[in-house]
C-alpha cells in the first residue's frame, strides 16, 4: 500500500529558506531607507549606466568650469580696478597741467612736470597689479611685473629727444617711440603674449585678452611720458617749450579717455559674459542633481511600506515555525 | 508437532518485529540525515508457516536525485559565473561612487578646466598630476581584479580536478563492496547511503548522470557524455599555473582536462563542460580575457587621445599616460590596462617636472607660467568624440567618459544576465531540494508504525507465553 507521507525536513528547509529570503529583504530594505538610495543602481537602469555617467561628468566638470570662472573672474576684478585708478589719476593730472599751462609761470610748470612724472610712476604701479602673485596685465609671463620702472622708460627716451627742437617734433619722436615693437613693447613691457581663452562652460573659451601694451594703456602712459620729460630736462632752455609738453600732455591724457572708457566696457563685456556662464553651470547643475536623484534615490514612502510588510512577514515566518515546531506524534503517544 | 511449529512461528514473528523496529530505529535516527534512503522491511509467509524477512528495502527515487543533481550543477556553475561579474562591478565602481572609475575621470576633467585657468600655479598642477595618476591607478586595479580572477579560477579548477579524482576512486571502492556484500547477502544501505552522497558532491562540480549496473553498483557519466565511472573510474588530468598573466591562453601555458590522458572539450556543450569546473573554465579562458580586451581598449584609447593633443611630442613619443613609462606600441596592447602609468617626465617623485604639464612633455625649458594652452587642449581631448580603436564596443563616436561609461554598463547588464540566469538555477535546485526532503523520513509516519510493531510484538509474546502455558500443562500429566 503506497502511504504518502511528507518528511520532516521538507517542512524545516521550507521555512528555513523563506525566512532567509525574508531576511535578505528586510537587510536590503532597511539600507534603502537609510541611505536614501537604491542598493542595486545597476538593477535599477536595468545595466544602462551610460546616463548617469554622463550626469556625473558634466557635474565635475561644472566644477572645474566654476573654479576656472572663479580665478577669471578675480582677475577681471582687478584689471576693473586698476583701470579705474588709472581714470582718476588721468583726469587730475590732466587738470592740474592745464592749470599750470594756463598759468604760464615756469615754477607752476615745473612743479606739473615733476607732479606728472610721479603719477607716472604711480601708474606703472598700479598697471603692475597682481592677483595670485601673477601680474594682470602680463599676459602669459606672468611671474615678472607687467611694465619696467618709470626710469626705465625715461632713460630711454630722453636720449631720443636730445635733437629735437619743438614741442612737435617731441611728441613726434615721443609717439614713434610707443608704436614701434622694439621701442615700449621691447624696453618697457616685460609680459609675454596675451592669455588665450579658458574653458568656463561647454564649449565656451573666455579670456580677458588684454595686456599693458593695448593702445588705450600706451596712450595713456605716453600723455604721462609727455609731461615728465619736461621734468626730466627736454627742452629745459624753452619755457614756451615745456609748457607747449604740459599742454600737449594734458590734451593728450583727456583725448585718452574716451579709449580708455571703451577698454573698460570691453573689459566689463567680458565679466558679463563671465557671470552668465556661471549662472548657466549653476542651473545645469542643479538641474542634473535632480535628474540624478531621479535616477538613483530610492522612493522612501514605498521603501518604507516594503520593509513594514516584511517584518510582518518575518513575525509571521516566526511565529509559524514556533507553532509547528511542536506538531509531532511522538510528543502525544503517553 | 504443531505446538512447536505455533512456537516456531511465534518466534519467527518476534524476530520479524524486532527486525522491524531496528529498522523504524534506524529511520528515525537518521531523521535529520540529508540523502538519506528510507528502510523498510518487506516481510514474506514462511511456506511452513511463520513470516520471514526478504530484504530490507532502501527507498530511492533515481529520476529525483537525476533532476536535482543537475540542477545543482546548474546552480553551481551560475554561482561561479556571476561571482566575477558581481566582483568587477565592485573594482570598477558605479557612477556616483567615490573613488569608481567615472568619478576619477570627472576629477581629471575638473583638474584639467581649474589649471587651465591657473596655469602657473603648483597647487592646480599638482590636483591634475594627483588625478591622473588616480585615474591610472582605478585602470590597473581592474586589471589585476581581472588576472587575480583568472589565478584564482584556475586553482579552483585544480581543487575541484582533485577532488573529483578522489570521490570517483571512492565510489568505485564503494562499488566493489557493495557487490560483494549483495553477494554474500548482507545489507548494504549504508554504504549505497555514503555513495549517494558522494556523488551528490561530484555533482556540485560537474553534471554527471548516474546509471545503475548489476550487483547494485553505479557507472557515471558526465552530462556531455564522458565516462566517468565505468567499472574502473577515470582520470582527469589538469596542470595548475602558478599565476596566470596577460597573454596566457588555453592550449599554450593554460591547461586544459585530459580523460584518461586524452584532451577534452571543457566548454559549455562540451564532455566535461558544465558544472562549477565549466565555470570556472569559462571565467579563465573567455570572460576575464574578454574583459581584458575591454579594459586595454579603454587604456589605449585614454593614451591615444592624450598623446595626439601635446603639440610638443614628437611622433612615437610617450604622452601624459604610458605604457609602464614608454610609449605605447599597437602591438603590444594585451595587457596594457595593467601597466598604464603617468609619463615620469611630468612626475617629481620620478625625476620630472610638474610644469611640463602645462609646456607639454618635450619642453626643454617651463615656459611663460600664464599659458594654459596645452590644458586647455587637453581638456577639450577628453571631451572630443573619438570612435574606439580596438575592443568590443558599438561603433560611433565617444568621449572617454562616455567610453568608460559604456564600458562600466557592458559589466554591470552582463552582471545582471547572469545573476538572473544564477538565481533561475539555484531556485530550481532550491525546490527539488525540498522535494527530495519531501520523500525523506516522517517521523508521524515510524512512530504510527511502531505502534503497530510494539502491538505484534506484544501479541507474539502472548502466543509464546499461551503455547509455553499449554506445553507445561502436557508436561503436567
Amino acid at each position: 500500500m503506497t502511504m504518502v507521507s511528507i518528511g520532516d525536513l521538507a517542512r524545516t528547509l521550507m521555512l528555513q529558506r523563506h525566512t532567509g529570503t525574508s531576511k535578505q529583504a528586510l537587510q536590503r530594505l532597511a539600507g534603502e531607507l537609510a541611505s536614501g538610495r537604491h542598493a542595486d543602481l545597476s538593477r535599477q537602469v536595468r545595466g544602462d549606466l551610460a546616463p548617469l555617467a554622463g550626469i556625473e561628468g558634466a557635474l565635475a566638470r561644472i566644477d572645474g568650469w566654476r573654479s576656472a570662472a572663479g580665478d577669471l573672474g578675480l582677475r577681471l576684478g582687478a584689471m576693473q580696478t586698476a583701470l579705474g585708478a588709472l581714470d582718476g589719476v588721468a583726469g587730475a593730472t590732466a587738470e592740474q597741467l592745464l592749470a599750470a599751462a594756463v598759468s604760464a609761470q615756469p615754477a607752476q610748470v615745473d612743479r606739473a612736470a615733476r607732479d606728472a612724472g610721479e603719477a607716472l610712476d604711480a601708474m606703472i604701479g598700479v598697471l603692475n597689479a597682481r592677483v595670485g602673485d601673477k601680474a594682470v596685465f602680463a599676459g602669459v609671463e606672468g611671474d615678472n611685473p607687467a611694465l619696467a620702472g618709470a626710469d626705465v622708460m625715461l632713460d630711454a627716451l630722453v636720449p631720443l629727444m636730445a635733437g629735437a627742437t619743438g614741442v612737435d617734433a617731441v611728441e613726434t619722436a615721443l609717439q614713434a617711440w610707443f608704436d614701434d615693437p622694439a621701442g615700449f613693447a621691447a624696453v618697457v613691457y616685460q609680459g609675454g603674449a596675451a592669455q588665450t581663452g579658458v574653458g568656463v562652460g561647454p564649449g565656451e573659451l573666455v579670456a580677458p585678452g588684454v595686456i599693458a601694451t593695448d593702445p588705450a594703456l600706451r596712450n595713456a602712459l605716453a600723455g604721462f611720458a609727455l609731461a615728465a620729460l619736461a621734468d626730466r630736462g627736454v627742452l629745459a632752455g624753452s619755457d614756451a617749450g615745456r609748457r607747449g609738453l604740459i599742454q600737449r600732455s594734458a590734451e593728450r591724457l583727456m583725448g585718452n579717455a574716451g579709449e580708455r572708457a571703451l577698454l573698460a566696457a570691453r573689459l566689463g563685456s567680458v565679466e558679463a559674459r563671465l557671470d552668465r556662464a556661471q549662472a548657466r553651470n549653476g542651473t545645469e547643475a542643479g538641474a542634473l542633481e535632480i535628474a540624478r536623484s531621479g535616477l538613483i534615490s530610492a522612493d522612501p514612502y514605498k521603501t518604507a511600506a516594503e520593509l513594514e510588510l516584511t517584518r510582518v512577514q518575518i513575525e509571521t515566518l516566526y511565529g509559524l515555525t514556533a507553532r509547528l515546531s511542536g506538531l509531532s506524534l511522538a510528543g502525544y503517544l503517553r | 508437532m504443531t505446538l512447536t511449529r505455533s512456537l516456531n512461528t511465534a518466534l519467527s514473528g518476534l524476530t520479524a518485529t524486532a527486525r522491524n523496529a531496528s529498522a523504524v530505529a534506524d529511520n528515525i535516527a537518521n531523521l535529520r540525515t540529508p540523502g538519506f534512503g528510507r528502510r523498510e522491511v518487506v516481510l514474506a509467509a514462511q511456506r511452513l508457516g511463520g513470516v520471514a524477512v526478504s530484504a530490507v528495502h532502501r527507498h530511492s527515487d533515481p529520476a529525483l536525485a537525476g533532476a536535482r543533481r543537475e540542477a545543482q550543477a546548474a546552480a553551481s556553475q551560475g554561482q561561479a559565473r556571476s561571482g566575477f561579474h558581481a566582483r568587477l562591478e565592485t573594482v570598477l565602481g558605479l557612477p556616483g561612487a567615490a573613488g569608481a572609475l567615472a568619478d576619477r575621470i570627472g576629477r581629471f576633467e575638473a583638474a584639467l578646466a581649474a589649471a587651465a585657468a591657473s596655469p602657473g600655479s603648483d597647487a592646480r598642477l599638482s590636483d591634475v598630476l594627483g588625478s591622473a595618476k588616480g585615474l591610472a591607478g582605478q585602470l590597473r586595479d581592474a586589471s589585476a581584479s581581472v588576472l587575480a580572477a583568472r589565478t584564482q579560477a584556475d586553482r579552483d579548477i585544480d581543487r575541484d580536478v582533485a577532488a573529483l579524482n578522489l570521490a570517483l576512486s571512492q565510489v568505485e571502492g564503494l562499488n566493489a563492496e557493495i557487490r560483494r556484500m549483495t553477494v554474500q547477502r548482507q545489507d548494504p544501505a549504508a554504504l549505497i547511503d555514503q555513495r549517494a552522497q558522494i556523488v551528490d558532491g561530484i555533482a556540485d562540480i560537474l553534471p554527471l548522470r548516474e546509471v545503475a549496473r548489476d550487483g547494485g553498483a553505479i557507472a557515471l557519466y558526465s552530462a556531455g557524455g564522458g565516462v566517468l565511472l565505468d567499472g574502473r573510474a577515470s582520470v582527469i588530468g589538469f596542470e595548475a599555473t602558478g599565476t596566470v598573466v596577460p597573454g596566457m591562453v588555453i592550449g599554450g601555458v593554460l591547461s586544459g582536462l585530459t580523460l584518461n590522458g586524452r584532451p577534452v572539450d571543457v566548454a559549455g556543450g562540451g564532455m566535461l563542460g558544465g558544472g562549477r569546473l565549466g565555470a570556472n573554465f569559462a571565467v579563465r579562458d573567455q570572460l576575464a580575457p574578454e574583459t581584458q580586451v575591454q579594459l586595454d581598449a579603454v587604456a589605449r584609447d585614454l593614451i591615444e587621445r592624450l598623446g595626439a593633443a601635446d603639440p610638443t611630442l614628437v611622433p612615437g613619443a610617450a604622452g601624459l599616460f604610458t605604457d609602464g613609462g614608454v610609449a605605447f606600441d599597437p602591438t603590444d596592447e594585451i595587457g596594457l590596462a595593467g601597466r598604464v602609468s603617468i609619463n615620469p617626465l611630468a612626475d617629481p617623485a620620478f625625476g620630472g617636472e610638474m610644469w611640463r604639464l602645462r609646456a607639454g612633455l618635450g619642453a626643454a625649458v617651463p615656459g611663460p607660467t600664464g599659458d594654459g594652452a596645452l590644458l586647455v587642449a587637453l581638456g577639450s581631448a577628453m571631451t572630443t568624440g573619438r570612435a574606439p580603436v580596438s575592443g568590443d564596443f558599438v561603433p560611433g563616436l565617444r568621449s572617454f567618459a562616455g567610453l568608460a561609461g559604456d564600458l562600466v554598463s557592458m559589466v554591470a547588464t552582463a552582471r545582471l544576465f547572469e545573476e538572473g540566469t544564477a538565481s533561475f538555477a539555484a531556485t530550481r535546485s532550491a525546490i527539488l531540494d525540498q522535494s527530495a526532503a519531501e520523500a525523506g523520513i516522517d517521523s508521524d509516519q515510524e512512530m504510527q508504525a511502531l505502534l503497530l510493531i510494539e502491538q505484534a510484538y506484544a501479541a507474539n509474546a502472548r502466543v509464546v507465553q499461551t503455547v509455553d502455558e499449554m506445553l507445561s500443562r502436557l508436561l503436567e500429566i
